[in-house]
This record gives structure tokens, C-alpha cells and sequence, in this order.
């Protein structure tokens, strides 16, 4: 995703820009849409072509892709949104538009694909896991009492399987804590 | 946990955390769990390369959306923690299923086998004990944890500092509460070898 800012933005004077996960459902409303605008009798005032671009070969096939008639300087505030939908339909997951975009304002490509970054992350990070032990590591935090456990961190057990110093590496890597119920074991420290 | 996170500030060593919950257990699988620490060891540090990110892409095109497979989890947990220092931290695994934890078991013998840098503290009952040092057999340090007697009287402080009816209490009751308390207690634990209740009410372990 790096790669693909960096190209979006050394590309940008080339007045190509790289457009992630457009959805089919874009591509609906720009249809519909388009369709209004030519029963009432108004075309599309410009056109850019859109080359979609293989996810993996970064190969390219020649597509005409209309966009509505909007003027330049807000195509990026159009692109932004563009690039911030996913695609879960279309297995073409990135695009590269040619056209006109000697408006576009190269910051907003920056943040454009700065969030794209982060949602793209985001939602890997959500895909790896749907539980939030942090909810209750806080309420722990909250309820536990100053200090309790303190001796444990003070035994030559816990120190060599801690092992900050670069000691200890190949020694025991788990540290079993066992009692019975209540004894404080969750509120070590 | 927050030992840990204290000791490693500045290092950026991820630190994780995990409550195994008997409530729960129908989610809290060995796959949900692991996944929980690879998103904490991930979010948790900012030198994750764009390599692992790739490959968790890859993963989740693979399996299209699905939930994560647990092999792949731990192959990809020992990317990250094949180079450097990671805590997990795992409260009450024996309230995980018998079926679950075997497979976490399996999982965490696989990551400590390729990262040495990994580190696994681990909480429970003592009936999983033989369990957990059979199955990771060489690699676990035990530890019994009973009420220690300056745990007890900082608890007492803390409660009697929040009474809700401090009118009823005068200096020698409280002297005597933080006397008395902490020895029955102890004689408690002797008496009852260990025993099932929960001696100092709101610590449950």
C-alpha cells in the first residue's frame, strides 16, 4: 500500500492517479445516475479513462471508464471517496485514471491514501480477531489493589523467564502461575 | 501485564493480553485468542514490517473473508516474534475448553519452538498444571501463588478506605481487623488446603 502512495504520488504529474477498491456499487450509482442526466438531456461534460491494473502483475488493460461530469477541482474530493470504498464484488482491486487532473491538489492525495492505509489495516486487524481483551484488562486495572503480586516479580523466576537483558533466551519461555480461586492470580500486576 | 509493559518501555516489545472466561468459552477459542495477540502484538508496536501486512492480506484473500485459520495465525505470530522479545499474557486458562486448550498447546509449542524471544505467562488452577507441563513438557517454570500477608493488609487498607459507613469505625477496630483478618486467613488456606473460597471478597483469580 506504501508502494502504491508513492506511485500514486510520483504519478501524479503524469495525471495518473491510482484509485483503490472501487465498488460495483459505484459503479451502479454512477449508471443510474448517469442514465438521469442523459433523460434529461445533459451528457456527461467530461470523461477520464480508467485502466484497470492487475492486483498482482501490475499489467494493464486499456478501459474507457467515464466518470460523471465534474470539474477538476473536485475530482479529488470525488476520488477521496472513491478510494475509501471497498470492493467486495469486482475482482479488479485497483485502478489507474487518466485524465485531466492538473487541479488535483497533491496533499490530498497524501491524506487520500493515508486513510486508505489505515483502513486497510484497520480492518485486518478486525479480521484477525472479533474479541477486546482490553475492555477487560481496564476493568482489572480500575478494581486491582496497589502493589498486590508485588512478590512475584521480585522471585529469580520471574526475572529469568523475563530475560530483559538479552538473558535467558532458550531458557523456559512459559511461566505458570497456578492457585485456587480467589487467591489474586488475575491481579498480579 | 503492566509489569511488563513498564520493563519494556522505549523497547517497543509487543505485550499481550488474554482473559480465558468459562462464560465465554463458546468464542474464546484458540484461534479467536491467538488472533486477539497477534492484533495486540501487531497494533501494539510500530515496527511492524509491510511484509507481515502483506501476508495477513494474503491470508484474508485466501480464505475469503473467513475467520482466520489457526495454523497460518501461529506461523504468522512466529514472524513477528522470531526477531525480538514478546510477552503473552494468558488469565485463567483452565477456564478454556479441554479440546481448546490442546490446541493452544499445540500452537504455543509451535511459536516457542521457532521464537525464542517468545515469553507466555500463564494463569490457572492447579488441576491444569500436569496438563500444561506435559504438553509443553521442558518449557514451563511453575509457580504457586497463595495470598501473601501484605497483599491481604493492602487490600484491607484499600476497603476500609472506601467504608461506607466510617462513622462505625474507630482506630482499634481497624487495628484489629488488620491484625486479625490476615491470620485467619492464613490458617484458612493451611486448614483448608487451599480451599474453594474466596477469601478476600472482589480478588477472584
Amino acid at each position: 500500500m506504501g508502494l502504491l502512495a508513492q506511485q500514486s504520488l510520483s504519478n501524479s504529474h503524469k495525471n495518473n492517479i491510482n484509485i483503490n477498491f472501487l465498488t460495483s456499487s459505484l459503479l451502479s450509482w454512477w449508471l443510474k445516475w448517469c442514465s438521469v442526466r442523459n433523460h434529461s438531456g445533459c451528457a456527461p461534460t467530461s470523461e477520464v479513462g480508467v485502466t484497470p491494473v492487475h492486483p498482482r502483475f501490475g499489467l494493464t488493460r486499456p478501459r474507457t471508464f467515464p466518470l460523471p461530469g465534474i470539474s477538476p477541482a473536485r475530482d479529488a474530493q470525488q476520488l477521496l471517496i472513491l478510494n475509501r470504498v471497498s470492493n467486495k464484488q469486482s475482482k479488479m482491486s485497483q485502478y489507474t485514471i487518466k485524465g485531466n487532473t492538473n487541479c488535483l491538489n497533491t496533499n490530498s492525495i497524501l491524506v487520500q491514501n493515508n486513510l486508505t492505509i489505515s483502513d486497510d489495516r484497520s480492518q485486518l486487524l478486525t479480521w484477525l480477531s472479533p474479541l477486546d481483551p482490553g475492555l477487560r484488562h481496564s476493568d482489572i486495572q480500575e478494581r486491582r489493589v496497589k502493589d498486590v503480586g508485588e512478590w512475584l516479580m521480585q522471585t529469580e523466576d520471574f526475572e529469568r523467564w523475563c530475560g530483559l537483558g538479552g538473558e535467558g533466551e532458550g531458557d523456559k519461555g512459559v511461566l505458570f502461575c497456578y492457585g485456587d480461586p480467589g487467591v489474586g492470580k488475575t491481579f498480579i500486576r | 501485564m503492566d509489569t511488563l509493559c513498564n520493563r519494556t518501555r522505549g523497547q517497543n516489545t509487543p505485550v499481550t493480553c488474554f482473559y480465558f472466561d468459562f462464560a465465554a468459552r463458546k468464542e474464546q477459542s484458540a484461534t479467536n485468542m491467538l488472533g486477539s495477540s497477534l492484533k495486540q502484538m501487531i497494533s501494539g508496536t510500530g515496527r511492524i514490517p509491510e511484509g507481515i501486512w502483506q501476508v495477513l492480506r494474503e491470508q484474508k484473500e485466501a480464505v475469503n473473508g473467513r475467520r482466520p485459520q489457526l495454523a497460518n495465525l501461529v506461523k504468522i505470530i512466529q514472524l513477528v516474534t522470531s526477531s525480538q522479545r514478546a510477552y503473552m499474557c494468558i488469565d485463567a486458562l483452565d477456564e478454556c475448553t479441554t479440546a481448546q486448550r490442546f490446541r493452544l498447546f499445540d500452537s504455543l509449542k509451535e511459536i516457542l519452538g521457532k521464537s525464542p524471544g517468545a515469553r507466555v505467562f500463564v494463569t490457572g488452577r492447579p488441576h491444569i498444571r500436569a496438563e500444561i507441563e506435559k504438553h509443553l513438557a521442558g518449557r514451563v517454570t511453575s509457580i504457586s501463588v497463595s495470598p501473601d500477608r501484605d497483599d491481604i493488609v493492602s487490600y484491607l487498607r484499600f476497603r476500609l478506605s472506601h467504608d461506607e459507613t466510617p462513622d462505625a469505625m474507630d482506630e482499634s477496630l481497624e487495628a484489629d481487623i488488620l491484625e486479625k483478618i490476615p491470620e485467619n486467613i492464613s490458617e484458612m488456606w493451611v486448614e483448608g488446603g487451599g480451599g474453594t473460597q474466596n477469601p478476600i471478597p472482589h480478588i477472584t483469580g
